[in-house]
């Protein structure tokens, strides 16, 4: 192989946008052609996701869920507290992806709980959570491609 | 000739028996569309020594799609039952479930005049309206909208859609939404089940129920221009039509969602300005929270439909790149959810 992958892909792109997209008259087969595009624009980025993101991600969630439950225990609900540690500990080390999948589950679960938790405590153990959903969007986001072309796909 | 304008023709001359020379021309296939087929033609014919041209739409049920399974009868008999209804509605006279006639089920419409206008930005970054067009339209989107949750669906007879029982409106649409996402097998994200388990908890209880569009937004809405002129000429795409809140269809048509990286909802007004309008349209006094409710619901809403075009895609039962794109979308929408349920600062 010659060809770096990220030149291989970036030349297919500028290829796609340069050389096709001026003959494609049709509102769908440009749509298809943006689509493509896109998708050749995120997939460098989609092959570098494979384990340091979503270690961050497993960390940034265990992080959130321990500040939960100190925040459950100062509200004296120290048996959700201990169920939310619980779980922590029952998390794979590795695979990264087992590990990230757990951290999730933790989560989405934790979400339930507290929902049945005295509203007091669940309104104190909350916050850490939500930043850590605020960070993981925003980590998410800065994974994609900038300019994204999803409102020229959106055209049809 | 192709295949589709000859079973076409059949269809037509069917339903015109006393038409001489009858044809189907100008077939068009619109793909840009994420659901249903729909096609576009004309149908010639002979009445009275001239040659007639009528323009109609095909819409047909599809493989695979956003909204799948699907079942295009429910939508045909609220078009069909909204004739002489004040609204900008497509007239829509047959259904045929018949596989023999076009493989796959599918109603026929009349052809409305005008294009549609999406929710991107233009060369100027200010959406596809001038100031002076989004001036006429907004009251004009709003009547519509204040029209259709005046009709009288008891009386149209639109009970078979399914009225919400005891005021449970909210609530059976998160179920209904919340199975949607289930069903596509994606794993679903934590700002998702957190958003679901904050709308199980919030759902109240509502007396008024009306018929809603379920998808009243711009890029379903077509538009004529005519000199100064500026007319809601539309209102397409009826397959998520039902029973429940008039605060659904309101917080789905100001959703972020459609508002091109302006900051109007549906690139035509500000949100609190579209909501008066509406509520100035219909007599009704819309409750904030509510609204903020089902617009969670409506990021919820596009996160399930989107789920569903992945999985089509990663289980091979679509081609079209679109779906894959989801994927990345997904992203944003989950940002969104975030901001929405007060994670992160809201989106102008």
């Amino acid at each position: 192989m010659r060809i770096a992958v990220e030149r291989l892909l970036e030349g297919v792109t500028q290829t796609l946008l340069e050389q096709v997209l001026p003959r494609l008259e049709g509102r769908a087969a440009r749509g298809q052609l943006f689509a493509a595009v896109e998708v050749l624009r995120n997939l460098e980025r989609r092959a570098d996701w494979v384990e340091a993101p979503l270690a961050e991600e497993a960390a940034s969630a265990e992080s959130a869920l321990r500040a939960a439950a100190e925040r459950l225990r100062d509200a004296q609900d120290a048996a959700l507290a201990v169920r939310i540690e619980a779980r922590l500990t029952s998390w794979p080390s590795a695979p990264t992806t087992d590990r990230v999948r757990a951290a999730r589950a933790t989560l989405c679960d934790a979400f339930g709980w507290l929902d049945e938790a005295p509203p007091a405590a669940a309104a104190a153990a909350r916050p850490p959570l939500g930043a850590h959903l605020a960070a993981q969007a925003v980590r998410d986001i800065s994974r994609l491609a900038p300019g994204s072309l999803l409102e020229e796909v959106s055209r049809g | 000739m192709s295949d589709l304008t000859v079973r076409l023709e059949r269809f037509f001359a069917a339903r015109f028996p006393k038409a001489a020379g009858l044809r189907v021309t100008d077939l068009e296939t619109h793909t840009e569309g994420f659901s249903q087929e729909t096609f576009s033609c004309t149908v010639e014919r002979m009445l009275g020594g001239a040659r007639e041209r009528t323009h109609w739409v095909v819409k047909r049920e599809p493989t695979a799609g956003l909204l799948e399974p699907y079942d295009l009868e429910p939508e045909f008999r609220v078009l069909h039952g909204l004739a002489g209804v004040p609204l900008p509605a497509p007239a829509t006279p047959w259904f045929e479930r018949d596989p023999a006639v076009l493989e796959r089920p599918f109603y026929v419409m009349e052809r409305l005049p005008g294009e549609v206008p999406l929710p991107v930005p233009g060369p100027d970054g200010d959406g596809p309206f001038t100031a002076s067009e989004r001036t006429a339209l907004a009251p004009q989107v709003m009547d519509a909208l204040a029209a259709l949750h005046a009709v009288d669906w008891r009386a149209r007879g639109f009970a078979f859609l399914g009225a919400p029982t005891c005021g449970d409106s909210a609530a059976r649409e998160v179920e209904r939404w919340a199975d949607r996402l289930d069903r596509s097998s994606l794993e679903l994200a934590p700002v998702v089940i957190e958003a679901l388990v904050w709308l199980r908890r919030h759902a109240s209880d509502d007396a008024d129920v009306v018929l809603l569009h379920g998808d009243f937004r711009l890029g379903n809405w077509l538009v004529t221009r005519s000199g100064e002129t500026t007319r809601l000429s539309g209102v397409l795409d009826w397959e998520m039509v039902h029973l429940g809140d008039p605060a659904e269809d309101v917080a789905w048509c100001v959703s972020h969602l459609w508002r091109g990286q302006t900051p109007r909802a549906a690139c035509l007004a500000p949100p609190a300005e579209l909501v008066q309008l509406y509520e100035r349209a219909s007599g009704r006094r819309l409750d904030p929270d509510r609204l903020r409710f089902y617009e969670v619901l409506a990021i919820v809403k596009m996160l399930a439909i989107m789920s569903t075009g992945v999985c089509a895609f990663r289980e091979g039962r679509t081609r079209d790149l679109r779906m894959a794109l989801f994927d990345h979308q997904m992203v944003m929408l989950h940002a969104l959810l975030a901001a929405l349920r007060g994670w992160l600062p809201l989106p102008p």
